[in-house]
């Protein structure tokens, strides 16, 4: 199945990527502040909600480019809200991989929609926190310090992103990304493939 | 083309630095979003604030802008007071709280001036003068356009729940996040196909789909103006940031005693 995407898929995306942003930011401002323990892990809990989402916008657009460009204007957003700059790579980057990985087998089914979206939590989880924690910690512990972020927290950062803690993270990314495809599909299965909105091969 | 109705049609409510190309303003935001986290100091952090806090007020947006300076004001006094005593682990939450907004109060200022007084019209024909491809225009304004939708579209799931019988409380959302999927996620992404039908409809309507040049009423363009307030913003960012890093970083505002 190869068609272009047209204008209404295009509004889709963007109407969708709009939920899915404001349900990220708002889960990962709450873990943030919620401590160290929890920051480290809101890829993973944040790809639950927006599972949903975004399957209903995969299923909804089982197109080439629909997961690319959905991953390319939430890293656009990051950027202008002044995320790291290593977050709108990881999108980006992630984006494009996973649409080609959606498409490997000619089209978009449930299962390889499974799995582009755990793999695009993972990449997510490593662009957001061991990545910048583990090759810039210096200059983020430095900032965090001037900032008066009490020393507490900084030092359970640091705990939290040592030793084999990159991979439990990234680990969890991908658990998280795989949970949400999941009850994502059956939550399309239950209340929009019922009511004839969408279908799913 | 009828004079009287080219000045209606480009008729702005929106006064002068309001009136900056689009580009202008995201470049700024940009700028501010890098700049902010980056800064350390607390009177450079007031001072990158009140800075732009002025350059918003020029812009139609005065009351916003003395509100989140207010706020901002308040914050950083409570921050300060919180020093002075230790409770266990929430003197950690409040201050990691307290940091992040007052980090994200500027950017957040200019983000929604930026979004309110953003005709979605030129922010389109300006995208597309940076030669971005329609696959990324399409998405990233109907985006902007959204966004402040979806605020009332929760009010609007909220009062259905309540005429239902469906109580909902913060306690509620996150004790029970399946419920909470069911009763507000679902019915706002049924809302988001209905309305991405409308749009679609309505932008078809009006050549949204056509693979040509734009063109606008409006001038949409980078004059010597945006390039002033861009020159101008890049200095005054760069300059405290320097300043920063000396002296300026280690003076303290808002702390009482230590």
């Amino acid at each position: 199945m190869k068609q272009s995407l047209n204008a209404k898929d295009l509004i889709l995306i963007g109407v969708l990527t709009a939920v899915e942003w404001i349900i990220c930011m708002i889960i990962s401002t709450a873990m943030s502040i919620a401590g160290p323990v929890t920051n480290v892990f809101y890829p993973a809990v944040a790809a639950v909600p927006c599972g949903i989402v975004m399957m209903l916008l995969l299923a909804k657009v089982p197109k080439r480019g629909a997961f690319a460009i959905c991953g390319t204007i939430q890293g656009l957003l990051f950027l202008l809200v002044g995320g790291f700059w290593l977050i709108p790579v990881a999108l980006i980057i992630g984006g494009v991989i996973c649409d080609a990985l959606m498409l490997a087998g000619g089209r978009a089914t449930a299962k390889s929609m499974t799995i582009a979206y755990t793999v695009f939590n993972g990449i997510f989880a490593f662009g957001a926190i061991v990545g910048p924690m583990r090759f810039l910690q210096a200059a983020f512990v430095a900032a965090m310090e001037k900032n008066n972020i009490a020393q507490a927290y900084i030092d359970g950062m640091i705990q939290m992103t040592s030793g084999v803690m990159p991979f439990v993270i990234v680990l969890a990314g991908l658990l998280g990304g795989w949970l949400g495809a999941v009850i994502g599909q059956r939550a399309l299965r239950k209340h929009f493939i019922k009511a004839g909105l969408v279908s799913l091969k | 083309m009828d004079e009287e109705l080219r000045k209606r049609i480009t008729a702005r409510p929106y006064r002068r630095t309001a009136n900056l190309d689009p580009r202008c303003k995201l470049a700024l935001l940009l700028m501010l979003g890098t700049v902010s986290y980056f800064l350390n100091g607390e009177v450079s952090s007031l001072a990158l604030l009140v800075g732009f806090a002025a350059f918003v007020a020029a812009g139609s947006g005065a009351r916003w802008a003395a509100k989140l300076v207010v706020f901002y004001v308040i914050v950083a006094n409570l921050m300060g007071l919180l020093h002075l005593l230790t409770i266990p682990i929430l003197s950690v939450v409040m201050s990691v709280f307290g940091v992040t907004i007052l980090k994200l109060t500027p950017i957040v200022m200019v983000g929604i001036w930026t979004l309110r007084t953003m005709p979605m019209d030129d922010f389109f024909v300006a995208l597309e003068r940076m030669h971005l491809p329609q696959s990324v225009t399409i998405p990233l304004v109907v985006m902007c356009r959204y966004i402040p939708t979806l605020a009332s579209e929760y009010r609007m799931i909220r009062n259905t729940m309540d005429i239902r019988g469906l109580s909902d409380t913060l306690a509620k959302r996150v004790l029970h996040p399946l419920q909470t999927v069911e009763y507000i996620l679902i019915p706002l992404l049924m809302r988001c196909l209905k309305v991405t039908d409308e749009l679609a409809a309505s932008g078809a309507t009006r050549g949204l789909e056509r693979q040509v040049t734009r063109h606008a009423l409006d001038e949409v363009r980078l004059g010597w103006q945006e390039w002033l307030v861009m020159g101008v913003a890049a200095g005054f960012l760069a300059g405290l940031w320097y300043l920063d890093q000396g002296a300026l970083g280690e003076v303290m505002l808002w702390r009482l005693g230590r």
